[in-house]
C-alpha cells in the first residue's frame, strides 16, 4: 500500500477554514472533516493543533469553550470575518492553479 | 503529555479569575481529542489499548505540538491585552473631551489657570536658566572653564571686575601659559559681508588660544585654528547670513574698514561663552580701541578692555595657577603705581585675583539689575505657579463634590473603581493638554516679551524658552492636575454612597469644603505677597523720579564726545554758536563735562596753606563757561554764580557743591575759602559759591564732591595748558526732542560727520538708568495681576459652589425670616475670614522675604506700611468684587433657595 500523499505547506490552512465553513467545530471534528473530506491526506493531529492555534493568533478563527454532544468541555473553532475572506481568496487561488495543472496534464498533445 | 485520559484537570478553569491559563487550556483541549479519538477506535472495533496506541500514534508528538500552540496563545492574549486597552483609553477619551465639552466654564478655568502657571514660569525660569545656570554649549569640559576676576580696592569700596588692561593680561598669560585665554566681549558692529551689503554682528575679539581653550580646535570646520588670523563665524550666522555657503571660507568680511577673511565655522550650536550670543570672532591682535592705535591700547595700563578665562582641572591647580598669576598681576599694579602715584588711593585690602564661574550671572561680581530682577521674577513665577497649583486643586474638588453624586450611583451600580479612576485621569489629562498647548504659545510670546524687556541689549543664541524647564513645568502642572482629580475617588468612601445618594451631603463633604478653603487661604497670602512686591518696586520708582538731580531734566540737551580729541574741541565754539541761533534754544554753553557724562578728576586737594584737605574722596572738577549752571539747572544757593567778569587775569574763583563743602569744611562756612586742585603749588580759588548736589554718574548714587570752575580762568596755574572743552550743554524753552533734530543737523554740518559728537537730550539719557526700575515694576505688576486673576477664578469659583451647596440651608434661613443682608453676611463673613488668614500669612511671608527685595527697592522700607495696608485693601477689595456676583445670585434667587428648601 502507498504511503498518503504528504500535504503542501499552508493547504492544512485553508482545509481548516473550509472545515469551519459549515458552522464551528471542536478540534478533533475538525481532524475528521478533513481526514473523511480529502480522503486522501493524513494530517498528523498535533499539526492540525498547531494551525489552529495559529489560525486563532491570525484573527482568522476565533475559539470559545463549550460542551460537546457528550457533555465534555470542548473549545469549539469558528470562522471570523476575516477568515471567511480568506478562504474566499485561497479558495479561487487554488482553483486557479488546480485549473491550470489540471490543463497541463490532460492535454493529449503537445502544447505549441 | 505523559498523562493519561483519565483526571483532566477541568477543575483549574472555574478557579481562574483573571485571564486564561494558556496551559491548562492547551492540556484541556488535547486530553479532549485523544479521549474523543479512542472512543472512536474503540466503536470501531478495535480494543482499549489498541485504540490508544493509534490515537497517539496519528497525533505525532504532542509536547512539541503543546508548546507551538502555548507560543501562539500567548501571543495572541497579548495583542488582545493592548488591543482593548487602547479601545478603551479612546473611549475614556472619547468620554472625557464630551465631558470638558459640556462644562465649558470649568474647562476654560483650569486651563487659563494651568496655562498662566506653566507659561510664566517657564518663560522667567528659561531667562535665570540661561543667566545663572546653563554652562556655555558645545564647549568641551565646560565645568572647568573659569573666569578671571580683577580685584582693585578703592578708597572705601572694592571693586570686582572682570575686565583687565591688555599688559595685566600679559603678566597674566605669562604665569599661566596656554591655559588661559583673553577675549573682548561681545558687542554689535557693523559689519560688510563678502557679496556687499552690511549686517549688524555681536563680534568678540578673542586672543588665538580662545578656540583651543575651549576645545573647539577640532570642531571648527577648515582652516587651522590655532593660529587664529582670520574671523570664526558662528553656524547661526554662516547659515543666516553666507547661505550655508562652505566656499565662504577664505571669503572677507569688513570691519571698521579691515578687511578679516573668514577662516572657519564655529560648531553647531556655539555662541560663546557670554549670555550675548557672539557671531563672529576676530583676532584679538587686530582689534583697535577708539582712536588709539593697536600699540597704545595694548601698552595701556589705565583701561580694561579683555576679559580672561582659564581652564583648570582640579581645584588644587586652580589654587596653583591662580597664585601664581597674582603675583604677577600684583606687580604690574605697582609698576603702574609707581608711574601715576596719584592716581589711585590703595586701600586695606590689596590688589587680587579672583576665580568665577565662567557664567557670569553666578558671581563673584553683583549681578545687575536686571538679572536680580529675573531672580525676584523665578520667585515671584514660582507663586504664580503654586497660586496656579492651588485654585486647579480647589476647582477640581468642588467639582468633585459636584460629580459625588454622580461617582456614588456609578459605585452602586457596580462601576469598577479604576475605571473611575481612568475616567478621571482622562479628563485631567484633556483639560491638562489642552492647558500645555495654550501654555506653549503663552511661554514663547512671555519669554519673547521679558527679554525684550529685561534684557534688550543682549543678543540671545537660545529660543526664548527652554524645552525642558517647559516640560517640567507641564509635568509637574499635570501630575498635580491629575492628583486633583483623583480627589472624588479618594473622597467617596462607601460609607458616604448611601449618604449621597439620598440627596444630602456626605460626610466627605465638609473635608472637601475645609481643603478648599485652605487653598483659598493659600491664594490669598500669595497673591497679597505679590500685591506688596508690586507696591514696593511701584513706590521704588516713583520716589526715583523724585530724587532731586540738580539738573533740569527736561530742558537739557547734551553735545558731547564720546572720546576727547582736540579737533572735536577746536568745533565746540561754533557748535554751541549755531546752537543759540536755533529757535527754543535759550543758552549754548560749553564745558569739560557734561551730566552724567565725563568729569576731570582731581588726584589731591589743598588749603590755603598748601595741605592736604583730608575727608574729601574722589574729587571731581569741571570747568565750566559761565551761565553753565543756570543752563543746566544746577541752583547756586548760597554765593553767586560765574559771571563774564571771572575771565583770565581776574581773581581766580570756583564754586563748591555742597557734598564738598561738607567734606573739607564740615560746620563751617565754605565762601571765601581758599582750595588748590591737583597741586599744593597751584593757585588759590576762591570759592565764591555753593551750588546744590548734582548727580554726576547715576540717578542712584552717594553724593560725590565736584568743583565747578572756570573755562576762561588757569585755574591749574599758569604754566599749565588751558583745558579744552569737550561737551555743549543746551538749554531749551520747550520740548527738546524737536531741538535735539536740528542740533544734530547743526554738528553734522560742522564736523562733517568726521568726529563722533552725541547729541542726546538728559532723558534720553537717563532714560536706560531708569529702565530696569520701570521694568520691573511692570513685570511685578503683571505677575501680581496674573496671580489676582487666577486667584480671583478660584475664589469665584468656590463661593459660587459654595452658594449652590448651601442653597438649600439659606432657603431655610430665609424662610425663618433671615434678612437678605444677613444672608450675603453670612457669603461673604465665610470667604472674609478665609481671606484674612491668607492675608496675615501673606503679610508673614512679605516679612520674612523682604530681605531678598532690597536690591529692587530704593528709599522705601520693606515694611512700608502705607504699601502695606494699601495692599491688603486691595486684595480685600478685589475678594469682594470676586464674591459679588454669587453672593446677589443666592439674595436674589431667593424663590429658588425657598423651592430646595420644600
Amino acid at each position: 500500500m502507498a504511503s498518503p500523499p504528504e500535504i503542501l505547506q499552508g493547504t492544512l490552512d485553508v482545509l481548516i477554514l473550509k472545515a469551519l465553513s459549515w458552522g464551528p467545530l471542536h478540534g478533533h471534528a475538525v481532524s475528521r472533516v478533513i481526514r473523511s473530506g480529502t480522503g486522501t491526506f493524513e494530517v498528523l493531529d498535533g499539526s492540525l493543533y498547531a494551525a489552529l492555534h495559529r489560525l486563532e493568533e491570525r484573527g482568522w478563527i476565533a475559539g470559545e469553550w463549550g460542551l460537546s454532544d457528550k457533555g465534555k468541555a470542548a473549545k469549539f473553532y469558528r470562522l471570523s470575518a476575516i477568515g471567511r475572506r480568506t478562504l474566499r481568496q485561497e479558495a479561487e487561488a487554488w482553483e486557479t492553479y488546480a485549473a491550470a495543472v489540471m490543463r497541463m496534464l490532460a492535454a493529449k498533445v503537445q502544447p505549441t | 503529555m505523559t498523562r493519561a485520559a483519565g483526571g483532566p484537570r477541568s477543575w483549574r478553569r472555574y478557579l481562574r479569575f483573571w485571564g486564561s491559563d494558556i496551559d491548562a487550556d492547551v492540556e484541556l483541549e488535547f486530553l479532549f481529542h485523544l479521549e474523543a479519538e479512542i472512543v472512536r477506535l474503540i466503536e470501531a472495533g478495535y480494543s482499549r489499548s489498541e485504540a490508544e496506541r493509534r490515537a497517539r500514534q496519528s497525533f505525532g508528538d504532542i509536547e512539541a505540538a503543546a508548546r507551538l500552540c502555548r507560543r501562539s496563545d500567548r501571543r495572541r492574549l497579548h495583542r488582545e491585552r493592548w488591543t482593548e486597552r487602547m479601545h478603551l483609553a479612546r473611549h475614556e477619551l472619547r468620554l472625557a473631551l464630551r465631558r470638558v465639552a459640556l462644562h465649558p466654564g470649568y474647562a476654560t478655568a483650569v486651563v487659563v489657570t494651568l496655562a498662566i502657571g506653566i507659561g510664566a514660569n517657564a518663560a522667567v525660569l528659561s531667562i535665570v536658566d540661561y543667566a545663572f545656570l546653563r554652562l556655555p554649549a558645545a564647549v568641551r569640559d565646560a565645568g572647568e572653564i573659569r573666569r578671571l576676576y580683577a580685584l582693585r580696592p578703592r578708597v572705601g569700596e572694592s571693586d570686582i571686575r572682570p575686565d583687565f588692561t591688555y599688559p595685566e593680561w600679559r603678566d597674566i598669560r605669562h604665569a599661566t601659559g596656554a591655559i588661559a585665554a583673553a577675549y573682548v566681549p561681545p558687542s554689535t558692529a557693523s559689519l560688510t559681508l563678502p557679496e556687499g551689503g552690511s549686517a549688524p554682528a555681536v563680534v568678540s575679539w578673542v586672543d588665538s588660544s580662545f578656540a583651543t581653550l575651549l576645545g573647539l580646535d577640532n570642531a571648527i570646520s577648515a582652516g587651522d585654528t590655532r593660529v587664529l588670523a582670520g574671523a570664526v563665524i558662528s553656524h547661526r550666522f554662516w547659515k543666516s547670513h553666507l547661505g550655508g555657503d562652505p566656499a565662504a571660507i577664505g571669503k572677507a568680511l569688513r570691519i571698521d574698514g579691515a578687511m578679516i577673511p573668514i577662516q572657519g565655522i564655529a560648531p553647531d550650536g556655539f555662541t560663546g561663552i557670554d549670555l550675548a550670543a557672539a557671531d563672529v570672532w576676530l583676532p584679538l591682535q587686530r582689534y583697535i580701541v577708539g582712536s588709539q592705535s593697536r600699540q597704545e591700547w595694548r601698552e595701556n595700563r589705565a583701561q580694561p578692555i579683555v576679559q580672561v578665562i582659564l581652564r583648570v582641572g582640579s581645584s588644587a591647580d586652580e589654587q596653583r595657577i591662580v597664585r601664581a598669576a597674582e603675583t604677577e598681576f600684583r606687580r604690574g599694579r605697582a609698576a603702574y603705581r609707581e608711574m601715576f602715584p596719584r592716581r589711585e588711593v590703595v586701600g586695606s585690602v590689596g590688589d587680587g585675583l579672583i576665580v568665577g564661574s565662567v557664567v557670569a550671572g553666578r558671581g563673584p561680581m553683583q549681578v545687575s539689575q536686571e538679572l536680580s530682577i529675573a531672580l525676584a521674577l523665578a520667585g515671584l513665577a514660582l507663586m504664580v505657579f503654586v497660586v496656579a497649583c492651588a485654585n486647579v486643586s480647589s476647582l477640581c474638588l468642588a467639582r468633585a463634590s459636584q460629580r459625588e453624586r454622580e461617582t456614588a450611583v456609578r459605585m452602586t451600580l457596580g462601576a469598577d473603581r479604576m475605571h473611575l479612576v481612568a475616567q478621571l485621569v482622562a479628563e485631567a489629562l484633556v483639560v491638562s493638554a489642552i492647558a500645555v498647548a495654550v501654555a506653549t504659545i503663552g511661554a514663547a510670546w512671555l519669554g519673547t516679551a521679558l527679554r525684550r524687556l529685561l534684557l534688550p541689549q543682549i543678543e540671545f543664541g537660545h529660543p526664548p524658552v527652554d524645552a525642558r524647564v517647559f516640560g517640567a513645568m507641564a509635568c509637574l502642572a499635570l501630575a498635580g492636575n491629575v492628583a486633583a482629580a483623583l480627589a472624588p475617588i479618594r473622597l467617596t468612601r462607601m460609607s458616604d454612597v448611601t449618604a449621597s445618594l439620598k440627596g444630602g451631603s456626605s460626610s466627605a463633604a465638609p473635608e472637601m469644603t475645609r481643603a478648599r478653603m485652605i487653598f483659598l487661604s493659600v491664594q490669598a497670602a500669595l497673591c497679597l505677597v505679590l500685591v506688596i512686591g508690586t507696591g514696593l518696586v511701584g513706590r521704588s520708582v516713583l520716589q526715583l523720579r523724585r530724587v532731586p538731580l540738580g539738573y533740569d531734566v527736561a530742558r537739557v540737551v547734551t553735545i558731547s564726545a564720546r572720546s576727547f580729541s582736540s579737533t572735536q574741541a577746536a568745533m565746540l565754539p561754533d557748535i554751541a554758536r549755531d546752537a543759540r541761533a536755533i529757535a527754543g534754544v535759550r543758552a549754548a554753553r560749553m564745558a569739560t563735562g557734561s551730566p552724567f557724562g565725563t568729569l576731570s578728576g582731581a588726584s589731591g586737594v589743598f588749603d590755603a596753606l598748601g595741605t592736604p584737605i583730608t575727608g574729601v574722596r574722589r574729587l571731581s572738577y569741571i570747568a565750566v563757561d559761565p551761565g553753565y549752571l543756570r543752563t543746566v539747572g544746577t541752583h547756586v544757593t548760597s554765593g553767586r554764580s560765574f559771571s563774564d567778569d571771572d575771565r583770565a587775569g581776574s581773581r581766580l574763583v570756583a564754586i563748591v557743591n555742597r557734598e564738598l563743602a561738607r567734606q573739607a569744611w564740615p560746620g563751617q562756612e565754605p565762601l571765601g575759602k581758599c582750595l588748590r586742585l591737583e597741586q599744593s603749588t597751584a593757585p588759590c580759588l576762591a570759592v565764591v559759591g555753593v551750588a546744590e548736589n548734582a548727580h554726576t554718574h547715576r540717578i542712584v548714587e552717594n553724593a560725590r564732591p565736584v568743583v565747578y570752575v572756570s573755562l576762561q580762568q588757569p585755574f591749574l596755574g599758569p604754566d599749565r595748558p588751558p583745558m579744552q572743552p569737550s561737551a555743549v550743554v543746551v538749554r531749551v524753552a520747550r520740548d527738546p526732542l524737536a531741538v535735539v533734530q536740528q542740533l544734530r543737523s547743526v554738528v553734522s554740518k560742522r564736523t562733517a560727520g568726521s568726529a563722533p559728537l552725541e547729541v542726546k537730550s538728559l532723558s534720553e539719557l537717563l532714560a536706560p538708568q531708569y529702565a530696569p526700575w520701570y521694568r520691573g515694576a511692570v513685570l511685578f505688576g503683571l505677575f501680581a495681576a496674573m496671580a489676582l486673576v487666577v486667584a480671583l477664578t478660584g475664589l469665584y469659583g468656590i463661593l459660587a459652589y459654595n452658594v449652590e451647596v448651601r442653597s438649600r440651608e439659606l432657603g431655610v434661613r430665609m424662610a425663618l425670616g433671615a434678612s437678605r443682608i444677613r444672608v450675603a453676611r453670612l457669603i461673604l463673613g465665610d470667604a472674609m475670614r478665609h481671606i484674612a488668614v491668607g492675608a496675615v500669612a501673606g503679610l508673614m511671608i512679605a516679612g520674612l522675604g523682604a530681605k531678598l527685595l532690597r536690591p529692587l527697592l530704593y528709599e522705601v522700607s520693606p515694611h512700608d506700611p502705607a504699601v502695606l495696608a494699601g495692599s491688603v485693601a486691595i486684595l480685600f477689595l478685589t475678594a469682594i468684587v470676586a464674591c459679588m456676583v454669587p453672593t446677589i445670585r443666592a439674595v436674589r434667587d431667593t424663590l429658588r433657595a425657598l423651592l430646595h428648601a420644600v
